[in-house]
């Protein structure tokens, strides 16, 4: 049976709000929409959150102690969210931020709203000293293995075990790492085209990934599986993937749907098309 | 108003009432961006009593293009005249018989055409007018020549088609300004690196404007791309490098894994902990009070902000060690100084380190060259223990690249 292969996926270009726009991925939970964007100057995230079924505009502004660079070609901000805590990967540039360190998780409900003391200097200072969740033995591995970064690119998930997935890749090879009880486990190095970035998803225990180009791979230690009938028409930029977590759905939206004056569950039932469910 | 042929004895003009009112340069000019960010300067590049008057830019082996408008103010005017400009090096827009245009008032435009100049800019050669002066006349019957004005813009000429622009290189003001600065007259690769990188070697590095372009005025800057420092002239390091790259893509040079990331490797621990910071000249080293609790890094200090407002200096809780004035910074005697990281670039077997005007032969000279210690710190119930040790040699950089 062949499923919609209306599956696109936005990373920069998709806005929300005006100046606001969703980094890989929004979440849908308990009633509650989740999504980061990046300053446009000052690299910082800011966690986005709001009810489902409000309109858009009503919502959330947090800020959190991360963010990512600027730099060509662009890695978008690598966030997942599970249970009450935030994951992320801080590759912001700050003379003070070790790359090292990167891998974090916060609390959610240690995160404020920007105002008063929560400045863009103070998220600075706070995202170099906030503890690691993690040593960045993914990142290290590639340095070690080669000074050159050369289509370097990565990403995030959380497992449905509790485990964080990272893939990275560069010079052509891709390898998964998962963060799980403590310690780092990875498979051996695969063969990997991709000049651009890709995207995981988790879906029912599963590890998925999208490359730029709009294919969909099932994400193995040793393998890289086609999903078959599973292409999208465009490269990830046409859109922005909605993980329904309540629903065990994955949906998307187009740029061209969104109407900030409606909720996202209205938008989502009108105008999605489903990707994984 | 009347237009009058010239064969009417009645015109009552003198000659001081022709004046050139704009100039607009037109393609192949190359777009040039403002620091600011608010947009392109746009034609016409010259008009009379304004104030600041706009760039424009040529690939060299082009020819520039100018047309004018010039105005007379009389109340019987001829219906054409005869209009040319000349450049300097013997470039020449040709004389050519324009009309004047009617007018509900008694001043009148006459435009000149869009027009190449006689003679194209030295191919493969920077050049830097600073300013190009257009000496505009007019005349009646192509013969006799009466001034109408110059006009004066500064007309950067590269020595190659730019680089394309990407996201974080874009033509800017700045760094037109910057190369063919001081890099006008040089022909190759090399020429043009070595007088660029003559901008950052006395730690005064000034935008199109003379204002300076600060490498950390506050110590805690959170400018991180060539975009912000040229619009907020204070920025991080990662800055002059992208600064000194784009004021040679600039000139078409071409170099790849050029922009170079050093920091600590992650291989070396002390006490537990990764050696992951360093700290750049000059630190005094007082009396040590961790020997009991690192003896590697006996030297502690405390901090809860590192930087607080109005990040001027480091926020210290109790300091073993201190910052001392060093290896100054652009435009900033004395910037931060205790980082994780740091962004040179590499260029023909040369590191350059533009934020301090510096080079070096490699990485691995960088810390005996510029360092006065290593650190490690963790954090425990809101308070930072950083520990420090002063022997160089205890561990060392590594670099990975990209192309910038």
């Amino acid at each position: 049976m062949k499923f919609p292969v209306l599956i696109l996926f936005s990373v920069i270009s998709f806005s929300w709000l005006a100046g606001q726009t969703a980094e890989r991925r929004v979440i849908v939970e308990n009633g509650t929409y989740y999504y980061t964007s990046i300053h446009d100057e000052f690299q910082l995230a800011t966690l986005h959150t709001g009810k489902y079924d409000q309109p858009l505009r009503a919502q959330t502004r947090l800020a959190f102690p991360g963010g990512r660079n600027y730099n060509d070609p662009i890695i978008p901000f690598a966030w997942d969210k599970s249970g009450h805590d935030i994951y992320a990967v801080n590759f912001l540039e700050h003379p003070l931020n070790d790359r090292m360190e990167a891998i974090k998780r916060i609390p959610a409900s240690q995160l404020l709203p920007w105002g008063g003391d929560v400045t863009i200097m103070s998220m600075l200072m706070a995202s170099a000293e906030t503890n690691m969740l993690a040593w960045n033995e993914p990142y290290h591995n590639v340095v070690s293995r080669s000074g050159t970064l050369q289509h370097f690119f990565f990403d995030i998930a959380s497992m449905a075990d509790g485990s964080l997935s990272m893939v990275i890749t560069n010079q052509g090879e891709m390898m998964l790492w998962t963060w799980k009880e403590g310690k780092w486990s990875h498979g051996n190095a695969i063969p990997w085209a991709g000049e651009n970035f890709f995207t995981l998803l988790e879906h029912r225990g599963l590890l998925y990934l999208l490359s730029h180009e709009g294919r969909l791979f099932e994400v193995k230690p040793d393998a890289l599986t086609p999903v078959p009938d599973r292409m999208l028409p465009a490269d990830l930029s046409q859109g922005v993937l909605v993980e329904l977590r309540d629903e065990n759905r994955v949906v998307f939206l187009r740029h061209d749907q969104l109407d900030t004056d409606i909720s996202l569950q209205t938008l989502i039932q009108e105008k999605a098309t489903v990707l994984l469910k | 108003m009347s237009l009058l042929p010239l064969s009417l004895a009645a015109q009552d003009f003198d000659y001081t009432n022709v004046s050139v009112y704009s100039v607009s340069f037109s393609g192949p000019d190359l777009n040039i961006r403002k620091d600011d960010g608010s947009g392109s300067y746009t034609a016409p590049q010259w008009v009379a009593g304004a104030a600041d008057q706009s760039p424009v830019a040529y690939a060299s082996g082009d020819a520039p293009r100018a047309a004018a408008v010039l105005q007379i103010t009389c109340a019987n005017v001829p219906d054409s005249l005869w209009v040319r400009g000349t450049g300097p090096d013997s470039i020449e827009f040709s004389a050519k018989k324009v009309p004047v245009s009617t007018s509900a008032t008694t001043t009148h435009n006459i435009n000149y055409p869009a027009t190449d100049g006689s003679t194209a800019f030295t191919a493969d050669v920077v050049r830097f007018y600073n300013p190009f002066v257009i000496t505009w006349e007019f005349s009646h019957d192509g013969t006799k020549w009466f001034g109408a004005g110059t006009t004066e813009n500064t007309l950067y000429v590269t020595r190659g088609t730019p680089m394309s622009e990407t996201t974080n290189f874009k033509w800017w003001h700045t760094v037109f300004d910057l190369s063919c600065r001081n890099a006008e007259y040089e022909t190759t690769d090399t020429g043009i690196i070595s007088h660029v990188w003559n901008e950052f070697l006395d730690h005064v590095v000034l935008n199109h404007a003379g204002d300076s372009l600060h490498y950390y005025k506050i110590m805690n800057s959170p400018n991180v791309t060539l975009s912000s420092l040229l619009k907020y002239r204070d920025a991080e390091c990662y800055t002059f490098a992208q600064l000194f790259l784009a004021a040679i893509k600039i000139q078409g040079v071409v170099r790849s894994n050029n922009y170079v990331y050093i920091t600590p490797t992650s291989t070396v621990f002390a006490c537990g902990y990764n050696v992951n910071r360093f700290l750049v000249k000059n630190w005094n080293f007082g009396t040590p009070s961790a020997s009991g609790t690192c003896a590697d890094f006996p030297y502690r200090n405390t901090y809860t902000t590192l930087i607080p407002p109005p990040y001027t200096s480091y926020g210290f809780l109790t300091s073993d060690v201190t910052d001392q004035s060093g290896i100054p910074g652009s435009c900033t005697s004395n910037p931060s100084s205790y980082f994780n990281n740091h962004q040179i670039t590499y260029l023909d077997g040369v590191y350059y380190d533009p934020c301090y005007g510096v080079t070096f032969p490699s990485v691995s000279d960088i810390p005996s060259m510029a360092f006065d210690g290593w650190s490690f710190r963790y954090t425990s119930s809101g308070t930072t223990n950083a520990f420090f040790t002063n022997n160089i040699s205890y561990t060392y950089l590594s670099a990975t690249v990209t192309t910038w």
